[in-house]
């Protein structure tokens, strides 16, 4: 059978803000020079993904809440205060907020004394009541999203880590690297892994079908 | 390149993020072997299936954060004369300067006292009135003022200075007894010094044992005619 090239490498998929995205580093320095509204720009262009990320990892959203405050806060003070414009010129601003945040959501864990590379514990894991009280017109999305909660929630925090940054937020593997250390090369490997056990962890019936059309 | 080192590339190839020469032969193993064309097909679509997964809604973190960093400043000429800075938070007003001092300086000095930065806002009108009220002579029994970045015994003091009423004054020894340290009349005089809310927090309505209004941030004759304007004989003093 032949392979539709484009299933592979389609148009436009390539993804954005690599190697120091000028954008990124406009908004890190206006931050910096402390102009008025830059912070507030900065808070919302990225909340939704950290908060996004750090509720997979600790599974609890008011923690998710708290750290992903606490990571802007601390964002804020170093770039003011910490960080020279010259090395603002080689931060990667997403690929740094996230370890900021990484790290506090750990000591957080840490706090708590509590296994960080188990799965999550049944209580933590998303609720399956959602998908009843949803309205129909969003039910079969809110359904397959509670499914692949359930499933990611089960995984290693590791794979559930790259689970999230790399499909829900998108990132490049440069800026994977950039976030969790360690090669591009290596972390295409990791990522494969851990795909490969969500869709091991998703029911039989919830699983991609994987024939070729 | 075999089939484990084909499957760790293929979702890099979906976004086009390999180099040219691996692509090639990704592409090349893939199109000779089903079994991997399979598995990079179902973990491909696993993976669009992730993307499309909308996040869930959550309330911006915005106002917490903007509540942690920064407080609000702006500039303030009340109807008796002169100017002032006035920096606040959502609860009350936190520090009033003297309009003079130089913006960088007013800054500075907020920055090293309450680790905040400031930015322009204007000032809330219910702050506003507050503050022209006090410097009336009708400061409010409840000042709108945020104490919280001040330390414990600090805040205590300034407490027990906004329960001297109106039209009265106290000296250094009753506000230090009052605080629960008699003994540290000197440390009770500091904070009244460098009372950040003036006015609103009537560090004017201490005077000394010795006599007179005694010294102010504003200088005596602030003090004088606020304690005149809210009815002390100042010349009994």
């Amino acid at each position: 059978m032949e392979i539709q090239s484009d299933v592979w490498n389609p148009a436009g998929a390539a993804v954005a803000a690599d190697v120091g995205d000028p954008a990124e580093r406009a908004l890190a320095l206006a931050v910096h020079r402390r102009q008025d509204g830059a912070f507030e720009r900065l808070v919302k262009l990225y909340e939704r993904g950290l908060l996004d990320y750090t509720r997979h990892l600790l599974g609890q959203a008011e923690d998710a809440q708290e750290v992903v405050q606490d990571a802007f806060v601390r964002a804020y003070r170093a770039l003011t205060r910490q960080y020279d414009e010259e090395r603002l010129e080689s931060l990667r601003l997403r690929a740094w907020l996230y370890r900021v945040a990484r790290n506090l959501a750990f000591n957080k864990q840490r706090g708590k004394r509590r296994q960080l590379e188990t799965p999550l514990t049944d209580d933590e894991l998303p609720a399956a009541a959602a998908e009843d009280s949803t309205p129909t017109a969003g039910l079969e999305r809110a359904q397959e999203r509670a499914r692949l909660d359930r499933a990611l929630a089960t995984l290693p925090r590791e794979s559930r880590e790259l689970i999230v940054l790399r499909f829900l937020e998108e990132m490049p593997y440069a800026e994977l690297a950039a976030t969790l250390g360690g090669s591009e090369a290596a972390l295409r490997g990791k990522v494969f892994r851990a795909l490969k056990r969500l869709r091991d962890a998703l029911e039989p019936s919830e699983r991609p079908r994987g024939d070729e059309r | 390149m075999n089939c484990a080192t084909t499957l760790h590339h293929v979702d890099a190839l979906r976004t086009g993020e390999l180099p040219a020469d691996v692509s090639r032969q990704v592409e090349r193993h893939l199109a000779g072997c089903r079994s991997c064309r399979e598995t990079g097909h179902e973990l491909s679509e696993l993976a669009g299936r992730l993307g499309e997964r909308p996040s869930e809604p959550a309330a911006s973190c915005w106002p917490a954060v903007e509540e942690a960093l920064f407080h609000g400043l702006d500039r303030l000429e009340p109807p008796t004369g002169g100017a002032y800075w006035v920096a606040f938070s959502a609860r009350g007003v936190t520090a009033i300067v003297p309009g003079d001092t130089p913006r960088p300086e007013v800054e500075a000095t907020h920055r090293r006292r309450f680790d905040r930065d400031l930015v322009s806002r204007p000032l809330p009108e219910r702050f506003a009135r507050q503050v022209v009220a006090a410097l009336q002579g009708r400061a409010p029994a409840e000042p709108a003022v945020d104490l919280t970045g001040l330390s414990g015994l600090e805040r205590t003091v300034l407490e027990e200075l906004v329960k001297i009423p109106r039209g009265q004054v106290r000296q250094y020894g009753w506000i230090a007894r009052r605080a629960g340290r008699p003994r540290a009349a000197r440390a009770v005089g500091s904070f009244c010094a460098k009372n950040p809310v003036p006015f609103l927090v009537p560090c004017h309505r201490v005077v000394p044992a010795s006599g007179g209004v005694g010294s102010y941030a504003f200088g005596p004759a602030m003090k004088r005619a606020l304690l005149e304007r809210e009815g002390v004989a100042v010349a009994a003093l």
